[in-house]
């Protein structure tokens, strides 16, 4: 599978798609609980996790249900 | 500027330093493109330097070794996640941090004495991976040091420490023996409530990590990531294997003619930890 992913700004392809969740407090001392897509990129040499904020995820990969 | 233009990668030294800009990025960029950068072939003969845990929370591996000394000042420029390290004491070129004292010369390294090779009473040890002037004093000095020997060594007390390319900074003499260890770079953020404008000044307090002194983090407000009223950065509490005071850390903002509280925190592992603030 390949998508477009936000941190490197181009197109990789991955394995291993699944949706975390993550609780941490955010700036107004509210606690929140972030959905993260994982997956493991799959690199011309190496491969190695990575991970999208979910809404992230669905706004540069549209096409790609999760 | 991108992230490439403001980070690079010294592979000699297995050493990544901060040498342009003054854009903050976040922790999992920093990882995103060091990960993009070793999967690059002109990296495959280097090892893997850092690695995922969570989405706040990284750690340097295989002893790749971030340069927060002067001249770079990594973490500064990184926000929104902490970053540990692990094998320090354990890769084959471990990394030792040592205290250097020289009554009559002011420690006077400049950048480019990065990566040339320490010696230890005249035995190359390594590449000089990063210092602190002045640390605590006019006279005193801390380096990082990585040994490339093939019997890795403590540098002892009072060894005579000299670079191997004599640059003209003159002897130093090592101040208690080199210690080596993991290093933790907690991510310490603030959660406000403040009363009124303009937004108060945020303080960090911390022991000195070589003299112990209660001693303030001098801010860089010139940054994005500690700003009046909010801060988002990443502290070291352990260093050469050890706690700094236990990991004790205190945080406030204060602001004429507010009330204030003050927050004592413990922070001994890697990640992010919000500190309540409020005036």
């Amino acid at each position: 599978m390949e998508i477009f992913n936000l941190h490197s700004n181009n197109k990789k392809k991955i394995k291993g798609l699944k949706v975390t969740s993550h609780t941490e407090y955010d700036k107004n001392g509210k606690e929140r609980t972030n959905r993260y897509v994982e997956f493991t990129i799959i690199g011309k040499n190496r491969q190695w996790k990575d991970f999208m904020l979910v809404k992230d995820f669905k706004r540069l990969n549209p096409k790609i249900n999760i | 500027m991108a992230i490439q233009d403001d980070f690079t990668v010294f592979p000699a030294s297995k050493t990544i330093r901060h040498t342009s800009g003054t854009t903050v990025y976040t922790a999992v960029a920093f990882y995103s493109w060091l990960m993009n950068t070793f999967d690059e072939p002109g990296y495959l003969t280097y090892e893997t330097p850092i690695r995922f845990n969570t989405p706040s929370s990284f750690t340097m591996i295989n002893g790749w070794f971030l340069d927060n000394g002067d001249g770079s000042d990594i973490l500064q420029f990184l926000t929104e996640g902490g970053i540990d390290t692990s094998g320090y004491a354990t890769v084959s070129d471990p990394v030792y941090m040592l205290d250097l004292d020289n009554e009559t010369t002011v420690f006077a390294s400049d950048y480019s004495d990065k990566d040339k090779r320490i010696e230890d009473d005249s035995t190359i040890v390594g590449p000089l991976l990063a210092y602190k002037a002045n640390y605590p004093d006019a006279d005193t000095a801390r380096i990082w040091v990585r040994d490339t020997r093939g019997t890795p060594a403590t540098i002892l007390d009072d060894s005579v420490i000299d670079m191997a390319t004599d640059v003209g900074d003159g002897d130093y003499i090592a101040f208690g023996d080199s210690v080596n260890g993991d290093e933790i770079y907690h991510n310490l953020y603030t959660i406000a409530a403040f009363a009124g404008t303009p937004d108060p000044q945020v303080y960090i307090y911390q022991n000195h990590p070589q003299s112990g002194t209660r001693t303030r983090i001098a801010e860089w407000s010139a940054f994005t990531n500690w700003v009046r009223g909010s801060i988002d950065i990443l502290v070291p509490v352990q260093l050469g294997g050890s706690l700094i005071d236990s990991g004790n850390i205190s945080s406030f903002v204060r602001q004429t003619a507010d009330t204030y509280t003050f927050v004592e925190s413990t922070l001994d592992t890697s990640g992010r930890t919000p500190i309540a603030t409020e005036t």
